[in-house]
């Protein structure tokens, strides 16, 4: 048995690896030719690269004082085109080239004395075609051995816009844009320091998405970046669409419902997550940035806690932190002292408990999963439907429906409360993901407190922290600072269930580089 | 990078001692003490705390050993905990293999008994406070289970669990045991030494019995952090656990009286369903604090486990392959510890079970395991040490 699966294993990775190394010398010998000073030739490969591409323009011109040089710019129908001679970059250099002689074209050319910075000159059909899909403009010239890459409208995308999750009362309202050139700046816009690296990664085998990962170079902890690389390396994905991806393929365990990365839409979020030694994972094409390490405090912070004064910010996280426990943990609770130990509340409320039953004809816990699905569904109906029918579907499920069915006898009020209350608890967890995991791990409570009471409750609840004091972000235990405070003197507890007031918190969290943890100190 | 060093702070230990005496002790000594010493109880914690107390010089003698012996070897002497020698490895330099491997099963069979014993006890206090007319096995089964993902995430994974719930286990505690002052009577207290010696020594055994995982603290050297000092850690929760005892015993005394307090299964659980707490949003509170014998007892369970599955390890690994693998020499079987694992810990699961389920169905070998404790286990947990340390230092004289 053992042997037989060692020979599929084996057979697998050589299936594997000759299909990539197949792929690769594929690719290599039709890309990587180098690029001639023959436009014809130049042309024709070009054009054979891109052959079934309609929305590829190439487009022949002639520039020169007398037009006697023949060229040709390539451009992708959208992000080119329409303002080529009149505005662009691409236009503004054509127009130059045609106040030189044939001569003087090509010794500024040679010397790169074009007057544009952007202006980058390519060897080879790979990297120039590489260069046409970023969106910019390609420009072949007769004569020059080069293909020159010259930035242009780019990719359409949308603008800043305002952070749609992660929403705060003080603070900055701008978010991050689906262009990871523009997210990057965004970032570097709050901390103007050189001291923030930016290293760029291409991710996908065939969507070649360009993923930046941004770091302080001083604070960030050793090994860290090594290993998200390692991480980003070690698989093979023919398209990333999404950060949401790259989390699932380098998070560590993929069985565990709670996320192992944090995600923000917020750049301030992300840049403080640079000044706290993290690194900041953004991908091309996704609003969402990914902040690593990370650790179930930082899931329950949200920017405005440092924004505001610390009693508003303390009361806010012991708010979250009790939310996130009974948006997991109430429906099981309800059920387990309903159904097994109804000894522990007065007889007054029992009796209303009772009479607000009579008439339901399902048990307990069919009545609670009827109503906790019912509002699950509700849920993706509000986030399907476009905005302003969202919040109809809200108004609808969570007041006619809800209503009908307790008039109808099928759930009892209590159970509406209850739901409704775990909803609002889930709702009130910052960061949707890790709200995600508690809606999930409810019906897990909701199997075993039906089945086996408060003992079910207590056994969910120890798997549950079980598995939470394993997991890791990026070697960081999950339930830092509650867990393993003294690596960094206690000091991280005063940022966790309170937050102490600013100029308490002198040091950088957990993530930081351990000699270079002092983030304030008064001035003498 | 940051952690993952199967190391642990010395919170973490002090908090994994507490877990590991508490749970036990608070559930099953005013039944006894009230039962064999009545008024005089109290006296018997204090009594039965004392050669514990004496007993955690020893782990700390070993530790300055190593740490002198470091000196003398030139290696990192700011190092006062873990130099990388466990017990094990000490027995193993005595260069005797049949007294290691007596020393190692005597300790995996005492981990297993108590592992057994505590899951028998667990698993009836489940189903007599919180699942009535359910199956033991059925709680004995889940719960086991339960304690073999706990032992499978390891001694850091273990750690992190009981440093979370300690104040959230302590602190109700601690709220219902003020709580119940008010109905204290302090009359119950009297009269004071009145019962017999015997019944004394007998008293005293039984707390010493109850402590009794703290014998293990001498193979928790590997796991422990660089500046762990062990001997101070296990007094200061010693001292922890016998406040705890006390306070216990003193209130449910005070409260039910030597005539009541002795025919009561559970005292501690009788008494948090008598406390009213302000309010009156519940009418009892019994359910929700059964959560403290369950999370204290269940890490009793853990350690037994633990320490069993960790040493049966080292018995099972060839002396030739730990020396291959020096780095993992420091702790026990971790050298192949993956591929011995998948073994180990369910072997030790189902001897755990077996064991419960002896309890359960021939109670007499309750009182034969108490007596094993007693008479065989006790004495050999300090005899054991002192004899290798004495054959180790004439070893060392020439």
């Amino acid at each position: 048995m053992q042997q037989k699966e060692e020979k599929i294993a084996g057979h697998t990775a050589k299936h594997i690896a000759g299909h990539t190394a197949e792929h690769t010398t594929e690719r290599n010998a039709e890309y990587n030719d180098e690029i001639t000073t023959s436009l014809q030739e130049n042309a024709a490969r070009f054009q054979k690269i891109f052959s079934g591409c309609a929305d590829i323009k190439m487009r022949n011109m002639k520039i020169g004082q007398k037009q006697q040089i023949a060229c040709m710019a390539a451009y992708i129908e959208v992000t080119g085109g329409g303002a080529i001679f009149e505005k662009s970059l691409v236009g503004r250099l054509l127009n130059e080239l045609c106040h030189y002689n044939e001569k003087e074209v090509y010794e500024r050319l040679s010397q790169n004395a074009l007057g544009l910075s952007d202006v980058t000159p390519f060897d080879t059909f790979s990297d120039a075609a590489a260069g046409l899909l970023t969106g910019d403009t390609i420009l072949f010239i007769d004569g020059y051995d080069k293909a020159l890459k010259i930035p242009d409208k780019g990719y359409p995308s949308m603008g800043i816009s305002e952070v749609n999750s992660e929403k705060v009362i003080r603070g900055s309202n701008e978010g991050f844009t689906e262009s990871v050139k523009a997210n990057t700046a965004l970032v570097r816009k709050r901390i103007r320091s050189p001291k923030v690296k930016v290293k760029e990664k291409k991710i996908g085998l065939r969507s070649k998405t360009n993923v930046d990962l941004m770091y302080m170079e001083d604070l960030i902890y050793p090994g860290v970046l090594e290993e998200v690389e390692k991480r980003l390396d070690g698989f093979e994905i023919d398209g990333v669409l999404d950060s949401g991806i790259i989390e699932q393929l380098t998070e560590e365990k993929w069985y565990s419902p709670f996320p192992q990365f944090q995600t923000t839409q917020r750049p301030d979020r992300a840049a403080m997550a640079i000044l706290e030694g993290r690194v900041v994972l953004i991908a091309d094409n996704s609003p969402i940035a990914l902040i690593l390490p990370t650790d179930y405090n930082s899931f329950i912070q949200t920017s405005d806690d440092y924004y505001n004064r610390w009693e508003i910010a303390s009361l806010g996280r012991i708010l979250r932190f009790l939310a996130s426990f009974f948006a997991m943990t109430l429906p099981g609770l309800y059920l387990a002292v309903c159904n097994f130990h109804t000894q522990i509340l007065p007889t007054k409320l029992l009796l209303s408990f009772a009479a607000a039953r009579q008439g339901v004809p399902f048990p307990g816990v069919v009545e609670v999963l009827l109503m906790e699905l019912s509002f699950e569904l509700l849920r993706e109906a509000g986030v399907r439907l476009p905005g302003a029918m969202g919040n109809t579907i809200g108004i609808v499920g969570g007041l006619i429906i809800g209503q009908a069915a307790v008039e109808a006898n099928l759930v009892s009020p209590i159970v509406v409360i209850v739901v409704a209350f775990t909803a609002l608890c889930s709702f009130a967890v910052p960061n949707e993901e890790f709200a995600t995991a508690f809606r999930i791990l409810k019906f897990f409570f909701i199997a075993m407190c039906a089945w086996l009471g408060f003992f079910g409750f207590l056994m969910a609840l120890l798997a549950v922290l079980i598995h939470l004091s394993h997991l890791q972000s990026f070697g960081i235990p999950y339930l830092m600072p509650f867990v393993g405070a003294d690596v960094t003197d206690y000091q991280d507890e005063r940022d966790s269930l309170l937050r102490l007031p600013l100029y308490q918190l002198r040091h950088r969290p957990v993530f930081a580089r351990r000699h270079n943890r002092l983030r304030l100190r008064r001035k003498k | 990078m940051f952690s993952e060093n199967q190391k642990i702070s010395e919170r973490q230990m002090a908090r994994l001692l507490i877990f590991d005496m508490c749970g036990i002790s608070t559930l099953l000594l005013p039944g006894l003490l009230g039962k064999m010493l009545g008024t005089d109880g109290v006296f018997a914690i204090l009594l039965g705390a004392v050669p514990v107390y004496l007993f955690t010089f020893l782990p700390e003698l070993l530790q300055e050993k190593r740490k002198n012996s470091n000196t003398r070897n030139g290696s990192n002497t700011s190092n006062i905990s873990n130099i990388g020698k466990s017990y094990p490895e000490i027995l193993k330099k005595q260069g005797n293999g049949f007294i290691r491997i007596f020393v190692l099963v005597v300790y995996t069979v005492e981990g297993i008994l108590l592992a057994g014993y505590g899951l028998f006890l667990l698993s009836d206090l489940m189903v007599s406070e919180l699942l009535k007319d359910s199956s033991f096995v059925l709680a004995a089964v889940l719960l086991m289970l339960l304690c073999g993902y706990g032992i499978w995430q390891g001694i850091e994974g273990r750690a992190r669990v009981y440093e979370i719930l300690f104040w959230f286990v302590f602190l109700p505690l601690i709220l219902m045991l003020l709580l119940a002052t008010k109905d204290v009577n302090t009359i119950y207290w009297t009269p004071v030494m009145v019962h017999s010696w015997g019944n004394f020594v007998k008293g005293t055994a039984a707390v010493v019995l109850l402590y009794g995982t703290m014998a293990f603290v001498l193979f928790l050297q590997p796991y422990l952090a660089e500046n762990v000092r062990v001997g101070r850690t296990c007094r200061k929760s010693l001292c922890v656990t016998v406040i705890f005892n006390a306070a216990i015993y003193l209130i449910t005394l005070g409260i039910f009286g030597s005539g009541m307090l002795p025919k009561m299964k559970y005292p501690a659980i009788t008494l948090m369903s008598m406390i009213k707490l302000p309010g009156g949003f519940f009418e009892r509170q019994d359910a929700f604090m059964v959560a403290i014998w369950f999370f204290t007892i269940y890490a009793f369970i853990n350690t037994g486990m633990f320490y069993a599955s960790d040493l049966l390890k080292a018995v099972w690994q060839k002396e030739g392959r730990q020396k291959a693998d020096g780095k993992n020499e420091a702790i026990p079987g971790k050298a192949d510890a993956k591929s011995i694992e998948k073994l180990i810990i369910p072997s030790v699961m189902v001897l755990t079970f077996a064991v419960t389920l002896l309890f359960y169905r021939l109670p007499e070998w309750k009182i034969m395991f108490i007596w094993i404790q007693a008479i065989a286990f006790l004495p050999l947990t300090v005899i054991l040490p002192l004899c290798i340390g004495e054959i180790s230092k004439c070893r060392e004289k020439g």
